[in-house]
């Protein structure tokens, strides 16, 4: 089962204090940024910061989140020096904003293949998130998310996109809910994660609560965060509630029974369980699993 | 007359140091600004060396004032600071 991915956090390269700081609030993922945080100046020596903090990871990731990093974008001139700073071992994803073609996703896949090769790195070990943040992105969803085996989830950048589409971004988010159906629709028939955008009010913490529940119930796998405060409450949000896993386990129980009986068709709670939900039942109690004893009453 | 190449990086926030940098003379020197200079100096200095060696540079003057950089913090922002200043100086 591909692993968990609840949480990515956003952490500038520029800042050696959230630099060493970020990976002791354990988010699932670290997703160390060289774009829009690092200013056009400070490239080189967010790059050098990076390149030696991946150096010491035993310092800065205690916890063993996904080591990520976003890049600069293809069309910025920057990407080629990013990656020779950070591709080396630690580095686990590769985060690629205004990905916009399948075109791109292979594009950055020879240059990763590349720099795997000079950095002692096994081809392809490196995965990559697109990010898509435009309507070209999100138009091409399906396209991008089977260009390459390195893909591994489908990211969404909600304030790029709105903009791009004339829209206005707002609590309710209508104006981005075809996206992000597209996105989720793209994601799963490849067989790939989605992570859905930022909520960027850090002190609104019912407001992301229920921006993540919505984001889960929609098929996202996870959510970006900007700041350690949001993680907890991204993270209940994602967990199965003790009432999904006992009902799962129940599913899962009247499966086996009818199975030992001979009977044909199974039924629970006067409803049909067939092949949908068993596969549901399924994927709830591996993630139970995965969490161990970290799972929380909904 | 050419002014000596000059480069810096860094910042005096906490956790990181401002390191500037003035590429001349045949030597390293070091001057750590640091409020654990008195235990951590000899480290420091020997850790902008390394950097300074690693890159080639044989003659420099290095000023760090720290703000409780840790050694790979340290580490990054001379390299950056001797690599603008082999630029062409800037900062």
């Amino acid at each position: 089962m591909e692993r968990l991915r609840r949480t990515l956090m956003y952490v500038p390269g520029s800042n050696p204090a959230l630099i060493r700081s970020a990976g002791l609030f354990v988010p699932d993922v670290l997703c160390f940024d060289l774009e829009d945080s690092v200013a056009l100046a400070e490239k080189d020596s967010a790059r050098l910061l990076l390149r030696h903090a991946l150096e010491h990871l035993e310092l800065i990731n205690p916890g063993g989140s996904e080591v990520m990093v976003r890049v600069n974008a293809l069309d910025s001139g920057l990407l080629e020096e990013d990656l020779a700073a950070v591709v080396r071992p630690g580095l686990e994803a590769i985060r690629l904003p205004k990905a916009e073609s399948a075109g791109d996703v292979r594009r950055l896949g020879e240059l990763l293949e590349r720099a795997e090769s000079e950095a002692g790195l096994s081809a392809g070990s490196i995965r990559v998130s697109p990010v898509l943040e435009s309507v070209a992105g999100i138009t091409a969803a399906r396209e991008i998310a089977t260009a390459s085996s390195r893909v591994m989830g489908l990211s969404f950048g909600a304030e790029d996109y709105t903009r791009d589409l004339g829209a206005e971004r707002t609590r309710e988010g209508d104006e981005i809910r075809h996206a992000r159906g597209e996105l989720i629709l793209a994601a799963k028939a490849a067989g790939r994660q989605a992570y859905d955008t930022v909520f960027g009010d850090v002190a609104d913490e019912a407001g992301l609560e229920a921006e993540a529940r919505r984001a889960r119930g929609l098929g996202f796998d996870g959510k970006s965060v900007i700041h350690p405060a949001q993680i907890a409450v991204v993270h209940r949000a994602f967990d199965p509630s003790e009432e999904e896993i006992r009902h799962a386990r129940r599913v899962l129980t009247a499966i086996r029974h009818a199975e030992a009986e001979g009977a044909g068709v199974v039924s629970l709670d006067g409803r049909m369980v067939d092949a949908p939900v068993r596969r549901r039942a399924e994927r709830v109690l591996a993630r139970a699993r995965l969490l161990g004893g970290e799972v929380q009453d909904g | 007359m050419t002014t000596n190449r000059k480069g810096q990086a860094g910042s005096l926030e906490s956790c990181d140091a401002l390191v500037e940098v003035e590429l001349r003379g045949d030597r390293v020197e070091c001057v750590i600004d640091s409020p654990v200079a008195e235990m951590y100096g000899a480290e420091m200095r020997s850790q902008v060396e390394a950097v300074a060696a690693e890159l080639g540079v044989s003659g420099a003057r290095v000023s760090v004032t720290d703000r409780g950089a840790v050694n790979f913090v340290l580490r990054a922002r001379v390299e950056a600071a001797l690599r603008r200043a082999l630029a062409g100086g800037g900062a």
